[in-house]
């Protein structure tokens, strides 16, 4: 690319000013406040255009800077160029009210779209910032910006390319990144789930646990009320009631062998009456027997008469013997049933005192019933909580053996987990790549600088190294020697050859360089190699200054 | 004698069944079982094998009683059962003390134990899992003679749970083995060792029919079918995609297949083949009728690695691919691979 021709229509200080730019060096002589710094401003404007600030920003920008002393509402400018042998004529203005840009190619007059971003096209994709970077250098701002680093390590990955695609390193391990935060976001929302499923069961464990500790303190309770219960008494009660069936069963049995005893007195009553009326009959006969003896000796035989007489004598004395048996034995019964009368009245009395007893017996036996009722209560109410325990005991058992399932990670973790793993990976061999790719291209852009910085310091140094994030050393006579332990002349022209050999490699359309006040460190000799070496370029060259030496040394070549 | 084989119902277990069925889905594994117990009366069979896994875990009290309460409605038929890896014989456990009704012959021993039923001229053979593995071989007790049938109940197939190797099975001198444990219904050995499979489907991969064994030892030996009767079934389908295909042509594809092989079904699809590179499957926003458990995207972007490489050879896209040379498709570097040059190519400055 060369640029032709500057027309300041209205920029800055600048008003209706053209400038003829010739091809190889160009250099702009002024004394200090000419616009040195105008011009270099415009030839930026007008190829990467310029935009307003907004708010405080805009109080020190450049558009601010350099809108026109004189009628700023019309802000513009033009200018010529040519790429690759083809002419274009760029027209833009600046203001706000008018902002535009128009491009034609002047060959063929067709209209170009600066919008469409064709004059990007033209320059090589060349942004503001690498063409502060490497193609203009500033008063004492030689140092590369580390933008410059990043677009090299950039320009590294596609530095072989031969093939039909370009890549952008730093936006392919971005988008990588940004997959591998989706990854890990699904992840985490997958272990949330599984966490709330987790926290349910969780929370479904402490409902089991706290009923199984309501149902313990209610066992325990029960457990006190029990033992609370007279225990002893819980003995006796049982003792008494054994002692009490006992007790009817033995008066039972006094009372069936009182009644057999009763049964043989009648008999033997019944015995002595029937004595009696024999011994009556025997009487009665006996006396008989005597009365009619008595009557008989009225008649004839003695003998016969006192026969008759000893029978009746002895009937009689029969009847007696009968009848006092008799009255003895009924007398015995009429005893003994006497005797059984009051015995019977005295039983009679036991058995009321046994009745209110019993009675007795009966509250007692009711309110240790109903303790005992109580107590069987209690009891089948320790039952039913050790039974309702135990079926919390298995749920919370069946409850953590979920819980120990659900630890385990899901499948689908275990793929995200994978594809995470891959995603890193690939970042490693991406950056693997690209540093082998930098490498090459590293070596390459030191020997290039190398050679630069050997021409235009005269041979004193031969070897600059400088790493991936552009730190740059010398190397002189196996020595190294960082780049900031050297003089600030020396330090410029190390930056010189760095930003040289990256355009050239950058950038296969021959980009003009600028210099703005850039030499003010050089020594002569330095400055005269450097200029030889930039008039050997292909490419434009313009210097501003404010010295008059460059312009002498550029009259030589 | 007839009798039905089940195995691993796996009641109380709440299987993943998509979003539609996941809810119901513990009352479908009752429902499962009650409905073999029902078929046991009308059939009058004369007994009901279990072959262990009853339950998903230690079964509830209220559980026991409600199985209880189904074996108690047969009139006929008698039960045996043994616990499995799963509802093993625990301390303090219900199986221990539960009094089951008078036609169930619960084989809760460690040790192998048998019940004889007279009465059928049959002798079950069994024992139950007193610990979550087993890893000892345990069926190697030959039957006895004790009646002129003899089955073995058994739960167990793999490494961790009780090993059965087919040629020992086989000399046991049974009519018939019975086992559990393994989910898929296969006969290990035809027409005498098989597993019933579990009854319903419990976990997403078990795949297939799922049912039961229903069986006769007749004078002639012992005949048994497989009955399919569960009321679901997982299904795994690969879908093959091609650079033609998009979101809702992949979607289209899915419902239309979920509608031909039953939207009772449970499904996870996984997607494989060649996509677009320019289209990412919404695979979260396909399932239509909430019966798909999982959709698995293996595609990978339709990249001819090799012309890239071989265009690409002298820059990053090169080196890349370079870096992955002979990775296997399907490892972690190759999705690497896939993951890195999709990057750099959707970051292309040309």
């Amino acid at each position: 690319m060369e640029i032709k021709e500057l027309y300041l229509e209205n920029f800055g200080k600048f008003s209706d000013k053209r400038f003829y730019i010739k091809d190889g060096i160009h250099v702009f002589y002024g004394e200090n406040e000419y616009g040195k710094s105008t011009v270099y401003a415009f030839i930026r404007a007008m190829l990467f255009g310029l935009e307003r600030g907004r708010g405080r920003a805009a109080l020190n920008d450049e558009f601010s800077r350099y809108e026109p002393w004189v009628n700023p509402n019309y802000y513009a400018g033009s200018m010529r160029f040519s790429i690759a042998g083809k002419n274009f004529y760029l027209e833009r203005k600046f203001d706000r009210y008018s902002k535009s840009a128009y491009l034609i190619c002047e060959d063929d007059g067709e209209e170009l779209s600066v919008e469409d971003g064709d004059l990007n096209m033209l320059l090589g994709q060349m942004t503001a910032e690498s063409f502060e970077n490497t193609a203009a250098i500033g008063q004492l701002t030689a140092k590369p910006g580390q933008g410059l680093a990043e677009e090299l390590k950039n320009f590294a990955a596609n530095y072989y390319e031969t093939g039909r695609s370009t890549v952008d390193l730093g936006k392919a391990l971005e988008t990588l990144r940004l997959r591998r935060r989706a990854v890990e976001q699904e992840m985490k929302s997958l272990r949330e789930k599984q966490e709330i499923k987790k926290d349910a069961v969780r929370q479904e464990c402490q409902y089991v646990s706290a009923d199984a500790e309501k149902l313990q303190r209610e066992l325990e309770d029960n457990q006190k009320k029990l033992q609370s219960l007279p225990r002893e008494s819980d003995d006796c009660v049982m003792a008494e009631a054994d002692s009490n069936e006992e007790a009817v069963t033995d008066d039972s049995v006094k009372n069936q062998q009182r009644e057999d005893r009763a049964e043989s007195f009648d008999a033997e009553a019944g015995q002595g009456r029937r004595l009696m009326a024999m011994g009556g009959l025997g009487i009665a006969a006996g006396a008989a027997g005597r009365l009619w003896s008595v009557f008989a000796p009225g008649g004839e035989t003695f003998a016969g008469g006192g026969a008759i007489s000893v029978l009746a004598w002895v009937i009689l004395a029969a009847g007696l013997l009968l009848l006092a048996v008799g009255a003895v034995k009924y007398g015995k019964y009429r005893r003994q049933t006497r005797l059984q009368g009051a015995n019977g009245r005295k039983g009679d009395a036991a058995r009321d005192r046994d009745a209110e007893k019993r009675e007795k017996a009966q509250l007692e036996n009711a309110r240790k019933n109903e303790t005992e009722t109580y107590r069987q209560r209690l009891e089948w109410e320790n039952h039913r909580i050790k039974a309702e325990w135990k079926e919390r005991q298995v749920r919370f058992q069946n409850l953590q053996e979920q819980l120990a399932e659900l630890e385990m990670p899901d499948k689908k973790i275990k793929n995200l987990q994978a594809a995470n793993a891959a995603l890193l990976l690939a970042e490693e061999k991406m950056i693997a790549a690209s540093r082998n790719m930098v490498q090459g291209f590293g070596s390459i852009l030191n020997q290039k600088a190398s050679q630069i910085l050997e021409r235009i310091t005269g041979g004193r140094y031969t070897k600059l190294l400088a790493d991936e994030n552009l730190n740059m050393t010398l190397l002189e006579d196996g020595r190294r020697i960082p780049v900031e332990r050297v003089s600030r002349g020396t330090i410029e022209q190390v930056y010189f050859a760095l930003r040289m050999a990256a355009v050239d490699m950058l950038y296969e359309e021959p980009l003009p360089v600028i210099f703005d006040d850039a030499f003010a460190c050089y020594d002569e000799k330095r400055l005269k190699s450097t200029i030889k070496w930039l008039s050997e370029q292909q490419r434009q060259v313009i210097i501003f200054t404010c010295q008059k030496r460059e312009q002498e040394i550029v009259k030589i070549f | 004698m007839k009798f039905i084989h089940i195995a691993d119902i796996h009641l109380g277990a709440q299987p993943d069944a998509g979003t539609a069925y996941s809810g119901g889905r513990p009352r479908e594994l009752w429902d499962a079982f009650s409905r073999v117990v029902t078929l046991c009366e009308e059939e009058k069979t004369d007994i009901l094998l279990i072959a262990g896994d009853l339950f998903h875990r230690q079964p509830l009290l209220r559980e026991l009683k409600e199985v209880n309460y189904l074996f108690s409605t047969l009139s006929h038929t008698k039960v045996v059962f043994i616990a499995g890896n799963h509802d093993y014989i625990r301390k303090g456990t219900y199986y221990r003390t539960f009094q089951w009704s008078d036609n169930v012959y619960p084989l809760l021993g460690d040790k192998m134990g048998y019940v004889r039923m007279p009465e059928l001229d049959l002798a079950v053979y069994g024992f139950s899992y007193h610990a979550r593995e087993i890893r000892e071989e345990r069926c190697n007790v030959r039957a006895q003679g004790l009646a002129d049938h003899e089955i073995l109940l058994a739960h167990g197939g793999d490494e961790k749970h009780v090993p059965l190797r087919r040629e020992i099975l086989e000399a046991l001198g049974f009519d018939y083995i019975a086992l559990g444990h393994i989910h898929k219904p296969q006969a290990m050995i035809k027409d005498f060792a098989l597993f019933a499979g579990a009854l319903e489907p419990v976990d997403k991969n078990d795949t297939g029919q799922h049912g039961f064994v229903r069986g006769e030892i007749t004078e002639q030996g012992v005949h048994v079918e497989f009955i399919p009767c569960a009321s679901r079934e997982y299904i795994h389908l690969a879908l093959r995609v091609n650079e033609h295909m998009t979101n809702g042509s992949v979607k289209d594809y899915i419902r239309e297949t979920v509608e031909k092989r039953g939207t009772q079904n449970i499904y996870k699809f996984i997607l494989r083949g060649q996509r677009d590179p320019d289209v990412e499957f919404e695979i979260e926003y396909m399932d239509d009728y909430g019966n798909i458990i999982e959709i698995e995207d293996e595609t990978c972007p339709a990249f001819d690695y090799q012309a890239l490489y071989e265009e690409n050879q002298d820059n990053l896209l090169g080196k890349y691919i370079e870096e992955f040379l002979g990775c296997e498709e399907g490892s972690m570097e190759y999705q690497a691979l896939q993951a890195g040059v999709q990057a750099l190519l959707e970051n292309g400055l040309s």
